[in-house]
């Protein structure tokens, strides 16, 4: 008899795949514990050390009078070894507001010709007014540029100021390709000259939280412990939205700047991990459950 | 006032002309004004023209589809944060899959409606006889339509081949009835022979009702002659029917296509949701309420933030310069719509699309599942629809029809017993169930095509010249001659006689008596031939005592060629027993017997006869033939006559009869209700039979107690059932582990559900049923079947199952929450319209213990787990909002969410909601306890649902804040550069794809290597994905490097690692206690499975009985019990007075057989087929 309606007998079909079937048994389950466990409490400890080596200073200038130059004192109570980074911070500052993220033309900002019609997603920043006439558009456009971060920094020890070397502040890929000078420069109302300007390039970089920071500059040398002067030509508003602005001098380890968060975190999750593990060990060892234990099936009970 | 009244008496001449219709037969001039439908049916419910329309706005009319439209069109404001693309792709790509899948069942729909319409049929047209197809008949035509051919309309006989103007048709697929029945022309028109031109010339009318559903009721008239004769469902053949036994027909067509009364009875099969999709629209309207909320929150802190830092405060927003209206109310409403639209991911877009998916390879396993297939029919199993899949996986209760599902419908001779010898050697199904459950393995061997009676002693014994040979050939000569059964000689082969029996069990006496060497060939009016070993013999038949069910048994007097009047009775052990002479022999011994078959299922029927002397025959006769023609009383007469000859008999010996149960049948009702699902046996048959066949299918069984209730009026009935419920229930409370047994069985009939099933009583009998663990409903009419399901489906929060094979189980399947069908076999019916169909009842086992479990499982994670990864994903929307001035700012990339779904978190769930196994399928079918294990109602409970949408919310807070309170203090490279917010997004993302999917990975237990490829395929692909976007500036300016400057940190790394870690840390602990301290049924099973080498795999019908874990302690508890409840075995609740006891007799006569033999003057009965009404009597 012929059955040309007979299914074929493959394992997909038939469901019967070879399979691994790993279960949670008390014994690979506990070892992960306590291998997990280690393993976080060694990054833990790690991060810890390297974060602790990270020396780092910092004063608020928010009080400065604006447009004017603003001396304050900045105390250095550990040296800090050469490379130190120099950075700003501003809070309350919503770098990451959806209108004012998408306020930008990447397309002009690589140097692209653009028409007007291209600018529209700059506004509120596209032109002067709104006006399409070409001389009144915003070179660059939109909120981020024409908010661009204008105070200008120097430090120094009273005798001497030091180098603020602004090479490598900025992403390479930014600098060299997704920002690159138009030419010739368009008519219109200059914002930034140089859109390749690391500074410029940063502050185009937006933050995301309301606290941020931005790489100023990098000092290629030691300051040693002691008192430092930083001048500031303090032209920008914060105090209207109740922002702050500070400066930060710090070194960096592997891992980044000074963070105790991430290094505690490890310390004490890995702690908690191996806590569990012993919990699961003496449970197990006091009122151990036979595996494939029928009592447990009603039917059988 | 006169202009109403006219008016009034026109409207009503109208309706009365509307109440009939008139046919012209044959009427040539049929122009433009032809009233009436053609012959051709639809049953699309698309055209070209409306697909589009019509599929569009049913696909919308699903909640999520609809919800999406409207986030689309939110998305083309100003005010969206998100592109209208992100969205409209999906959405198109999902309606574009369902369209094309409705499309195509369109086009299987359509391509079986033009089979149909283009068969073949002969009509007489321009004077001849043509072939045309069946689309192309109209009202009024003449077709001839030969043997075995199906009527293409209804249709009314004027003339047939055989003698009487009768016919003989098959209504399989209108009632599922296999019996022939008899039809008959009116005589008028018996004399329109097959010739072409007499019937060109034949000129009538017939006036007819309307179309209409009812399919045994026809008025009508013929107008012929200038006489009316009048019309009935005598004359009616309907289409759905064939011609049987019959050479040819000639008719007129009378209703056509959608007018005739199968087409009017077919009603759209109602479309059926699971469970599982109702309950899923009110997960998501819970989600959509959750969405709301964070609307609402979002529109009033984004008001608040406008209100308190915009305008010139945040100046660098450029407020000032900007020409929108941004006052902190507007705002606060785009606020809302934005957050609506960033958070739409919540609904998983992609779910509907995956769940369609994945239910279609269940059912390509349904379909493709060899242990489902039936190798003898060659039919596999079938799922006709896909929805349903997971609903299999959570039946509580199966309503099987009986004949033709749980019975092949085939009775067999099995076993005898004559002058106390027992013959025959045959394994019954029930003998192997029982042995199964002693532990012990019983075979059959015999092999197919075999009788079933195989016995060389029976015809050894015969050939020995003794006493016991007398008996032999007397009790072969009653099978031969005691019944009503008609041979009908094949017309190819005349040797081979094909038995056209009412009684299938007669059918089986005839046959085996054949195979013994005594064969029935021809029957008259008043005489049966039989060759008995080559050489013919004829009775003369003298009378028939008719079997009924206050007789249980049947006579038969025959005169022999040696002029002896015997009297022959078969009937119930209880009938003949009472009615044996004195000198009767081997009494005790044939009972006995009777006992040893009853046991192994067996329909047994005992045999007497008696020599009557000529002077008290025909003394007697007198006295039959008057009680024959009284006009009162006369049936209560006439058993009152048959008794005064049934008596003094003498014992000949015992059959035993086999109503053949499917193979594994027992087995299979067994295992269910171990499943802890209840079955309800529902059958048309005598209530005897129905309570054999619950015994021998294991439904009923030996230690249970059976209830009986049975009423003749409403308040009876109530009473039957409450004093029912309560002796039953008091026994409950005192024994707790009775109730656990649920040691009760209810046997309750047709008559007494159509009071049962009314008003209050119906309560109480649902009440009742509950409390029993079977349930056998006998006597049962289609549409009562239909109300027994619709009871339970609506007063109990339970998902039912209905099985059945014909077309009287239509209405049962449909209404069911799953309809199942018997393939296979003739007559579609019930498989057209069920859900699934399956070829034995068997496969029940393996569709609803594997199938279903896995189904419903499988499902279950996937709708959870879609939700689960998506609240995981936009929630850290809400969170970023915090910090974002409530601008609903994206977190991440608007390209990278709508690719999300499809491409980084898909496949793995796919892959295990289709290949997932917690345990087994050996496993799920040697524990069916699995399949109501404890965690079956918590699968998809609402609890369950926000459990997991809550690990999402906890996921998506480890994923957005770990990163929050790092990205506070920047930098993290050594190299002092920042990273901004892309960055800060890039390790969120990958943080998310890496837990979602190993979240998937901690879900399942049954890695096969498409698992692996999936789950670290995904997490690859977003690597290798985020290289190739961030690479290019033209692709995306916002994310170029990004992904090279973020993740070629350590410190990005350690973060991830850490919000890994920490996600699903809870979730792994949980899931390792919980095992360890409360561990599931399966979880159990699993480390048995694991620690114990897996057997082979055709362990799945073969029990291995050593293993101590098979045995059923329960069936030790039942030992006990029955010491104690021996005398309670047997609880008749009958108001009527009349308690009847059944001893395993049963005797098969259909109650509306359609012929029956009555006495020696052979009048031929025609009942309607309600069976009440006798439509016409005549004398051949």
């Amino acid at each position: 008899m012929e059955h040309p309606n007979k299914p074929k007998n493959s394992a997909f079909k038939q469901q019967r795949l070879k399979a691994w079937q790993p279960i949670l048994t008390p014994r690979p389950v506990i070892t992960t514990f306590f291998i997990v466990g280690a393993v976080f409490v060694i990054i833990g400890v790690a991060l810890t050390v390297s974060t602790n080596k990270v020396k780092e200073s910092k004063i608020e200038y928010t009080d400065c009078p604006l447009n004017s130059t603003c001396t304050k004192s900045i105390e250095i109570s550990d040296k800090l070894s050469s490379p130190v980074y120099m950075y700003y911070q501003l809070t309350n500052y919503h770098q990451n507001h959806r209108r004012y993220v998408k306020s930008r033309s990447d397309k002009q900002l690589r140097g692209e010709k653009v028409s007007f019609k291209d600018l529209e997603i700059c506004k509120p920043r596209r032109s002067l007014d709104d006006s399409s006439s070409p001389d009144k558009i915003y070179i660059p456009c939109g909120l981020i540029a024409y908010s661009k971060f204008t105070d200008i920094f120097e430090l120094g020890d009273g005798a001497s100021n030091f180098t603020l070397s602004k090479g490598d502040i900025a992403w390479n890929s930014d600098v060299t390709k997704k920002f690159q000078n138009p030419n010739p420069f368009p008519v219109g109302i200059e914002i930034q000259r140089n859109f390749e300007d690391p500074d410029f390039v940063n502050w185009m970089r937006v933050a995301a939280l309301p606290t941020f920071r931005k790489l100023y500059a990098k000092i290629d040398q030691d300051i040693e412990k002691g008192t430092y002067n930083l001048y500031i030509n303090n032209t920008y508003e914060v105090s209207s939205f109740d922002g702050t602005k500070t400066i930060i001098l710090t070194t960096t380890s592997w891992a980044g700047g000074k963070n105790i968060f991430l290094g505690s975190a490890y310390l004490a999750l890995g702690s908690f991990i191996i806590g569990i593990g012993i919990f699961c060990l003496i449970t197990h060892l006091v009122a151990p459950r036979k595996l494939a234990d029928t009592t447990y099936l009603p039917w059988k009970s | 006032m006169k202009k109403q009244k006219k008016k009034e008496q026109k409207k009503q001449k109208q309706n009365e002309q509307k109440k009939q219709r008139k046919i012209i037969i044959t009427d040539q001039e049929r122009g433009k004004d032809f009233p009436f439908v053609g012959n051709s049916i639809k049953t699309t419910k698309y055209n070209i023209l409306t697909f589009l329309p019509k599929n569009l706005f049913e696909q919308f009319r699903r909640l999520a589809n609809f919800y999406f439209l409207i986030v689309i069109i939110l998305e083309y404001f100003p005010f969206s944060p998100l592109n209208p693309t992100v969205s409209v792709l999906p959405l198109i790509f999902v309606l574009t899959i369902t369209a094309i899948r409705e499309a195509y069942e369109d086009i299987q729909r359509n391509k079986s409606d033009s089979k149909i319409n283009n068969s073949p049929t002969i009509c007489l047209r321009n004077g001849s006889f043509q072939t045309m197809k069946w689309k192309d008949l109209k009202v009024g035509d003449i077709v001839k339509i030969t043997n075995g051919k199906f009527f293409p309309a209804d249709i009314v006989i004027l003339s047939t081949s055989e003698p009487m103007n009768m016919c003989y048709i098959e209504t399989c697929n209108l009632d599922g009835e296999t019996n022939l029945k008899i039809r008959q022309g009116l005589q008028v028109t018996s004399f329109l022979n097959n010739n072409e031109n007499e019937l060109s010339n034949f000129q009538a009318t017939i006036d007819s009702e309307l179309p209409n559903n009812r399919l045994y009721k026809f008025n009508g008239a013929l107008n012929f002659n200038e006489e009316t004769h009048s019309l009935s469902n005598t004359q009616m053949l309907l289409r759905g029917c064939a011609l049987k036994n019959t050479k040819w027909i000639i008719g007129v067509v009378i209703f056509t296509g959608s007018d005739s009364k199968i087409m009017k009875n077919s009603t759209d099969p109602p479309s059926k949701r699971s469970t599982i999709e109702k309950q899923l629209n009110i997960r998501l309207i819970s989600i959509f309420i959750f969405l709301g909320i964070i609307g609402l929150v979002g529109a009033f802190f984004s008001g608040y933030w406008q209100h308190k830092w915009g305008g010139s405060k945040s100046w660098y927003m450029g407020d000032e310069v900007n020409h929108d209206n941004l006052s902190p109310v507007l705002i606060g409403v785009y606020g809302f719509f934005s957050f609506i639209i960033v958070c739409n991911v919540m609904i998983p877009i992609s779910l509907y699309v995956t769940m369609e998916m994945v239910k279609l390879i269940q059912t390509i396993f349904i379909n493709h599942d060899i242990d489902m297939y039936h190798d003898e029919t060659d039919t596999p199993a079938k799922a006709r629809t896909s929805n349903l899949s997971e609903e299999l996986g959570i039946i509580e209760y199966i309503f099987s029809d009986k004949t033709g599902t749980l019975t092949c419908n085939i009775m067999e001779f099995m076993k005898c017993t004559i002058g106390g010898i027992k013959y025959g050697n045959g394994v019954t199904e029930v003998a192997i169930a029982a042995a199964k459950r002693e532990g012990r393995i019983l075979e059959n061997n015999r092999k197919k095509n075999e009788p079933a009676f195989n016995d060389d002693n029976l015809l050894n014994n015969l050939h020995q010249k003794t006493q016991s040979s007398q008996m032999i050939h007397e009790f072969l000569t009653m099978l031969s001659v005691c019944h009503t059964v008609i041979p009908e000689k094949n017309q190819e082969n005349e040797s081979e006689i094909i038995y056209q029996a009412s009684s299938p069990d007669e059918g089986a006496f005839v046959q085996a008596a054949r195979l013994l060497g005594y064969r029935f060939h021809k029957r008259t009016p008043n005489s049966i031939t039989v060759e008995i070993e080559g050489k013919d013999e004829t009775f003369e038949i003298l009378n028939v005592l008719e079997f009924n069910s206050t007789r249980k048994r049947m006579s038969i007097i025959v005169r022999t060629e040696d002029g002896t009047i015997k009297l022959y009775t078969k009937g119930s052990d209880s009938m003949i027993m009472e009615r044996l002479s004195q000198e009767s022999q081997d009494v005790d011994v044939t009972n006995n017997h009777l006992e040893e078959f009853a046991k192994d299922g067996l329909r047994t029927l005992c045999f007497a006869m008696r020599v009557i002397p000529e002077d008290e025959y025909q003394k007697w006769n007198k006295n039959f033939h008057k009680a024959n023609i009284a006009i009162e009383n006369r049936q209560e007469k006439l058993d009152e006559s048959a008794e005064e000859i049934e008596n003094n008999l003498q014992l000949i010996g015992a059959s035993a009869i086999e109503d053949k149960l499917q193979e594994g049948v027992p087995d299979a009702i067994e295992e269910l209700s171990k499943a802890g699902i209840k079955i309800w046996v529902l059958t048309g048959d005598k209530r005897e039979t129905a309570i054999n066949i619950g015994f021998a299918c294991s439904l009923l069984t030996q230690n249970m107690t059976i209830i009986t209730i049975s009423g003749n009026d409403l308040q009876s009935t109530k009473n039957a059932l409450e004093s029912a419920i309560k002796e039953n229930s008091n026994l409950d409370d005192n024994d707790d582990i009775m109730k656990k047994n649920r040691n009760l069985g209810l046997v309750i009939d047709g008559a007494t559900l159509e009071y049962a099933l009314n008003g209050d009583a119906k309560f109480s009998l649902l009440q009742l049923a509950q409390m029993c663990s079977a349930v056998i409903c006998c006597r049962v009419s289609p549409l009562q079947k239909a109300l027994i399901v619709k009871l339970v489906k609506d007063n109990l929060d339970v998902i039912s199952l209905a099985i059945g094979d014909g077309a009287n189980d239509v209405s049962m399947i449909q209404s069911a929450h799953i309809g199942i069908g018997i393939s296979g076999q003739e007559g579609m019916q019930a498989v057209l319209s069920s859900d699934y169909s399956i070829a034995q009842f068997r496969f029940l086992k393996k569709l609803i213990l594997v199938h279903g479990r896995y189904s419903y499982r499988r499902i279950t994670k996937l709708i959870v787990y879609s939700f689960y990864k998506n609240m995981a994903f936009s929630i850290m929307q809400v969170y970023f909002a915090i910090f974002a001035a409530w601008s609903a700012q994206t977190l991440f990339d608007s390209f990278l969410i709508s690719i999300f779904n499809v491409v980084f978190s898909s496949l793995p769930i796919v892959v295990i909601s289709v290949l997932d196994q917690d345990v087994s399928q050996d496993a799920e079918l040697r524990y069916p306890q699995l399949y109501s294990d404890r965690s079956r109602n918590f699968l998809f409970s609402f609890t369950r649902f926000w459990v997991w949408l809550f690990q999402g919310i906890y996921q998506g807070a480890i994923m957005f804040f770990i990163p929050y309170f790092i990205w506070k203090f920047e930098p993290l490279s050594s190299n002092g550069q920042v990273l901004g917010m892309w960055g800060m997004s890039t390790t969120i993302y990958t943080s998310l794809i890496i837990t979602i999917n190993l979240k998937i990975a901690l879900e399942t237990t049954f890695w096969t290597w498409m698992h692996h490829l999936t789950i670290w395929g995904s997490i690859v692909v977003w690597f290798l994905f985020a290289v190739i976007y961030n690479a290019n500036l033209k692709i995306s300016s916002k994310m170029f490097h990004v992904v090279f400057q973020t993740l070629k940190l350590p410190n990005i790394w350690l973060q991830i690692l850490f919000v890994v870690v920490l996600s699903l840390f809870p979730d792994f602990v949980y899931k390792y206690l919980s095992r360890y301290y409360r561990p599931h049924y399966w979880q159990i099973i699993q480390e048995q499975e694991k620690i114990k080498p897996k057997k082979s795999i055709n362990t799945v019908n073969s029990f291995n009985m050593q293993e101590p874990f098979l045995v059923d302690s329960a069936e030790e508890l039942d030992k006990l019990l029955i010491t104690e409840k021996m005398n309670l075995n047997e609880m008749n609740y009958i108001v009527d007075g009349k308690s009847e006891k059944f001893t395993g007799f049963a005797f098969s006569t259909p109650h509306n057989s359609s012929f029956g033999i009555v006495d020696k003057n052979l009048t031929l009965t025609f009942y309607d087929e309600d069976g009440e009404n006798q439509i016409s009597e005549k004398e051949l």
